[in-house]
This record gives structure tokens, C-alpha cells and sequence, in this order.
């Protein structure tokens, strides 16, 4: 679950005070409410539920204004709280819960204003159970309240822990990520000395002195690029949620895992698809759950002393607008215990292992409303799969 | 002897680049050709295969680690297949056993990935020195065997005798020939394989055997 997109865009602050501008950042006048609303991308969710939820509300209005006083139709209204749970952040159940006790209110005041005349012996029945139903409403909003602070408190719990287990897996192949900056440093190294011989020849070949330096930014440019990637994996950051190009992701993680794979000699063929939708999740996130499909699989790999040495990465278009990515490897294999148990935490096949990378990668996986599955290889490895929702259009 | 041409022939060298690293790669292209190398660059063994060695001298710059494939691997399979080129290896960060077991094998450089230029074109150039040697002794070895060639069935029974230390008068004996005929060949014999003396003569015959006994390789 992802905190509200309205986030990033400074605007879900909790003390900040009202500002002038902040209505007009909004081309329409409802983007404000909106932006309150859950962030999830509305393919998630059926669009229909806040039309329904409302709906439903002014029903229980309209049944409540016509039905006798006494009759504590209102209280009808938790329900209407309870749903909108389903796709509001705190402050929208506040704002609902707000509402439905508002409507309950007017109900009862029409309703006193219609049925005075001939229902007067019921009023003071009708005050208790008015009284009765406010009291629902409320309690049920500050249960749907303390739920949703539950939820923020165990999402920021595992984002910790994602971000332990992300320094965690980045520990691991640290080797490969020097090995990965170390290229580009000898690069600008060896051009600059080219650069050097060029403007000491006789006679001075500018044109090639401009090559080289051209090169050396280049590979700096490259150089700083790797940190910045590494860099991005180890700040600890809320989640910040856009839409995404899998594939993208698959390839940033691949160039910081490359020389862990040369020196296991592993070979990867990438089979990414063009024209996948975008998933809507945190970039992070879901290179942090790639590479730690990726460092499984070499594990599995180094442990069989697997010949192929072989990891298959394929992404590829689900009905009717998702993605799965499945990463195959030619390691040791899964029994059916594994398979069924092997996403748990703290179960491990590996010696070492200590039985989060998985589980991480499973909670980042279906806090993206997606699903993580490993099957058996044939003969031996083993292939996770991952689906991830994504949009209508495709990416590019 | 006054066979093949010494190695200060101004001959065109070559160094061959294998490293998966585009921009390594293009950095060490870069340093060769400041140095007047000629350069090829290759991202894999596999594509360094498909070259046809030219009859340059050649030195190879190889990185011990590639995707799927290790250098040194390679270096043994390179070596069996005859194809001597020297090697100078490049990488990131090796350790001792990998460097011994590259230096046992006949590499001409181990070097840690970044390398001092000087280092590595002076390995390159001692690489390329060791081919020229190569190349001019494979050269010579081959002019010897076609002036040999270039003798006559007579000629070479001829020179076979005189190389055992026999004289003319007994190589006419054994052969059945005239004093005159031998002498004549004799004659024949030391134009034909460019002999100064029976000393240089008899080395030559030496080194033919030698080229004889084993397949076409440096001796």
C-alpha cells in the first residue's frame, strides 16, 4: 500500500495551513478532493466504488427522511464510512464520515418537519435513536481512523525493513558495484594519458585530444550515473509512486549487478518486450524487488555449479493491461515444499541465507497489487514470475 | 647465418583489443593508436575468433572477465590451437593465484584495472617484440625449407653426407659418382642454401632436422 501520491506534490502535509494557492494548483475544481482520495491508479480499484459508496448514502438519506422518525435508518450510514476506507486516506473518512452524520442530521430535521403533525408521540423515541445512530457513525469513523493508522504504521514498518534488506542485498554485491565504477574511472583514466600522447605527438593531433576528452566526460558522466543509482538505492525515502517502464528497471539493476554476473560467469538473456504498459509503483521498489530475483538466482546458480550458467529475464504483456516479468535460472531447483513456502519469511534453502530476500520481494510484489509465484524448472532451476498491474495505453 | 631479415624491419603492428566494456574498450583503442598501434577491438572471445590474424606482428589485451567466459580459459584454448599470440592481460581487480596462473601460461602482463599507461604499452610492446621474434623465426623457417626444397634428390643425398662429416672422396665411394660430380654439387649445394661455410651449412641441416621431428613450430 502506497501513502498518497498528493504527497510528492506537497500538498497532503498534515499542519500545513491553508493556503491560497494550493486550490488553484487544481485545473478542476474536484482535483482537490481527488488528490485525497487513495493514489492507486484507478485500474486497480473500480472507478465505479465512490459513485456507488455516494450513492448509496443518499439512499440511506432518502430512506431515512421518508421512513417514521423512530426509525434509526442513519445508523445505515457506518456503512457508507466503512467503504469509503476502500479508497480514502484519513482525511477522507474524516471528510465522509462527516458528511453521513450531516445527512443523518438533515434527515432527522426533515423528517421532524414532515412527520411533526402526526407523529409527535414518537419524538422523543426518535431524538435516542438519532443520538443512537450519530454515536455509530462515529464510533465506526474512529475505527475506520485507528485502522488507517494501523496500516500507514505497517507500511512505514516495511518500508524499514525493505530498506534494511535493500543495504542488505547492496552489502552483497558491493564487489560488483566497484567493479561497475571502476570501469568508467579506468576509461577516464586511459584517455586522459591518450589525451596527453595526442598533444605531445609530432605533430599535435587536436582532433584526437578533443576525441579523448569527449570520451573522459563521458565515462564520468557514467561513473556519476552508477552512484547515482546506488545512491537512490540506500537514502530511505516514503515510497514515491509514478508510473513506471519495467523494463527500464530491469536493465538499471542488470548494470549494477553486471560484474557480479561476469564473475560467476553467468550469462543473462534478457527478453524484454517492447510496448508493455506502464506499471503505477515505487521505481525503487521494484528494482529492489528485481534484484533480489536476480541475486536469488545467482546464488542458485553458484551453489549447483550449474553448467549452463544461464538467467533468463523475460517481461512480456498480460491480459488485459498488466506486465509479468519471469526470471529463470539454471540453479539447483525448488522442491514442492519450497515452492509453497519459499516466499515466507525467514525460510531459506540457501547455507547463509537468511530468508528476507524473498519475502521482501514478495510484500514489495502485492503492495503493487501484483502476484509472485516460483515454479520448478525442467529439468532442474527454477522461474519466479511476477505480475504487476499496469495501464490501458502501452508504454512508448 | 645470413638467413631472414633482422627485427628492426619497420613492419606494422598490431594489438588486438578483447574487453566488454565499451568505454574500456575505446579508452585502450585510444591509447594504442596515440602510440601508432594499429588497432582491433573485440567485446567477446567468441567475436575475436572470427578475426583473421593478419601476418603483422599482434598482441592481444585481454580482460580476464567477460559475460559467460573467463580469459584465462581462453588463453589455454588459444595456446592449443597454435595460434601463439601474447597476451597482456587487463582486470579489475585480480589476485595472485589468477596473475600466477596467467604468468604460467605464457602471459606477457597482469595488470590491475586502472593500469599506468607506460605499464601497459610497454607490455604491449614487449608482447609485440615477442611476436616480431616469432613471426621472423617462423619466416626463416620457412626460407630455409624452400631452399632446401630447391635442391635437387642428388644435391640432398649430397648434403646429407657432407653434413655427417664424410669427405668427397668418400661421398663419391658411397654414391657411386665421379670426385668431379660431387665437387660440382658441392658447389651447387652451398649457392642453393646460401651457405657462407661448411659450418653455416651444417647448422642449417641441423635446424631442418629438428623442423622435421616436430610440427611447424618455433624451435
Amino acid at each position: 500500500m502506497m501513502p498518497p501520491h498528493a504527497k510528492a506534490q506537497g500538498v497532503d502535509e498534515p499542519n500545513a495551513p491553508a493556503h491560497p494557492n494550493r486550490a488553484r494548483r487544481f485545473a478542476r475544481p474536484w482535483a482537490y478532493f481527488v488528490s485525497r482520495l487513495d493514489p492507486r491508479p484507478q485500474a486497480l480499484f473500480s472507478p465505479m466504488l465512490p459513485i456507488f459508496t455516494a450513492a448509496l448514502a443518499i439512499a440511506i438519506f432518502i430512506f431515512d427522511t421518508v421512513t417514521p422518525y423512530e426509525i434509526a435508518a442513519a445508523s445505515l450510514q457506518v456503512v457508507v464510512v466503512l467503504l469509503s476506507l476502500r479508497f480514502c486516506r484519513k482525511q477522507g473518512v474524516i471528510f465522509v464520515s462527516l458528511g453521513c452524520a450531516a445527512l443523518s442530521i438533515l434527515s432527522a430535521v426533515l423528517t421532524i418537519v414532515s412527520y411533526v403533525p402526526t407523529a409527535g408521540s414518537t419524538f422523543s423515541l426518535g431524538v435516542i435513536n438519532t443520538s443512537i445512530s450519530l454515536t455509530a457513525i462515529a464510533a465506526t469513523a474512529y475505527l475506520a481512523l485507528a485502522t488507517e493508522t494501523a496500516r500507514q504504521t505497517a507500511e512505514r514498518a516495511q518500508a524499514h525493513l525493505a530498506h534494511v534488506a535493500r543495504l542488505t542485498t547492496l552489502g552483497e554485491i558491493s564487489a560488483s558495484i566497484a567493479h561497475e565504477l571502476n570501469q568508467p574511472l579506468t576509461a577516464v583514466i586511459t584517455n586522459a594519458n591518450a589525451a596527453t600522447r595526442w598533444i605531445r605527438s609530432e605533430p599535435p593531433n587536436p582532433q584526437k585530444v578533443t576525441s579523448s576528452i569527449e570520451s573522459i566526460v563521458e565515462d564520468a558522466r557514467r561513473a556519476s550515473e552508477i552512484i547515482a543509482r546506488i545512491r537512490a538505492l540506500t537514502t530511505r525515502a516514503e515510497p514515491q509512486n509514478a508510473w513506471v517502464d519495467i523494463n527500464a528497471v530491469i536493465q538499471e539493476v542488470l548494470v549494477l549487478i553486471q560484474s557480479q554476473l561476469n564473475e560467476n560467469r553467468i550469462v543473462v538473456r534478457a527478453e524484454l518486450n517492447n510496448g508493455l504498459p506502464s506499471v503505477f509503483g515505487d521505481r525503487i521498489q521494484l528494482q529492489q524487488a528485481v534484484l533480489n530475483l536476480i541475486v536469488n538466482a545467482i546464488d542458485a546458480i553458484g551453489a549447483a555449479q550449474a553448467d549452463p550458467r544461464e538467467i533468463r529475464i523475460r517481461s512480456r504483456k498480460t491480459r488485459p493491461s498488466g506486465v509479468e516479468v519471469s526470471i529463470e535460472d539454471t540453479g539447483g531447483g525448488l522442491t514442492t515444499t519450497d515452492v509453497n513456502q519459499i516466499f515466507d519469511a525467514f525460510f531459506s534453502t540457501k547455507t547463509g541465507g537468511m530468508g528476507i530476500g524473498l519475502s521482501i520481494c514478495r510484500s514489495i510484489i502485492e503492495a503493487h497489487h501484483g502476484r509472485i509465484w516460483a515454479e520448478k524448472g525442467e529439468p532442474s532451476g527454477a522461474t519466479f514470475h511476477f505480475t504487476l498491474p499496469g495501464t490501458q495505453e502501452a508504454n512508448q | 647465418m645470413n638467413l631472414g631479415a633482422p627485427a628492426t624491419r619497420t613492419q606494422k603492428s598490431t594489438v588486438a583489443i578483447v574487453d566488454d566494456d565499451p568505454s574500456v574498450r575505446k579508452a585502450i583503442s585510444n591509447l594504442c593508436e596515440s602510440e601508432g598501434f594499429d588497432v582491433v577491438a573485440f567485446s567477446s572471445t567468441a567475436e575475436f575468433l572470427r578475426w583473421s590474424i593478419p601476418e603483422t606482428p599482434v598482441c592481444m589485451v585481454l580482460d580476464v572477465r567477460m559475460p559467460g567466459e573467463n580469459g584465462l580459459d581462453f588463453q589455454v584454448e588459444l595456446a592449443k590451437s597454435h595460434a601463439e599470440i601474447p597476451i597482456v592481460f587487463v582486470t579489475a581487480h585480480g589476485d595472485i593465484p589468477m596473475s600466477v596462473r596467467a604468468m604460467k601460461a605464457g602471459a606477457i602482463e597482469f595488470l590491475t584495472k586502472p593500469f599506468r599507461d607506460q605499464d601497459l604499452l610497454d607490455a604491449i610492446n614487449g608482447g609485440l617484440a615477442k611476436s616480431r621474434m616469432r613471426r621472423n623465426a617462423l619466416e626463416m623457417n620457412a626460407e630455409l625449407e624452400a631452399r632446401y626444397q630447391s635442391l635437387s634428390n642428388r644435391e640432398r643425398e649430397v648434403m646429407d653426407l657432407i653434413t655427417k662429416g664424410q669427405l668427397t672422396k668418400q661421398i663419391a665411394a658411397t654414391l657411386n659418382l665421379s670426385e668431379i660430380t660431387v665437387k660440382v654439387c658441392r658447389r651447387q649445394i652451398m649457392t642453393k642454401m646460401q651457405a657462407n661455410s661448411m659450418l653455416d651449412l651444417g647448422r642449417m641441416s641441423e635446424k631442418l632436422e629438428r623442423m622435421r621431428s616436430g610440427p611447424a613450430e618455433l624451435r
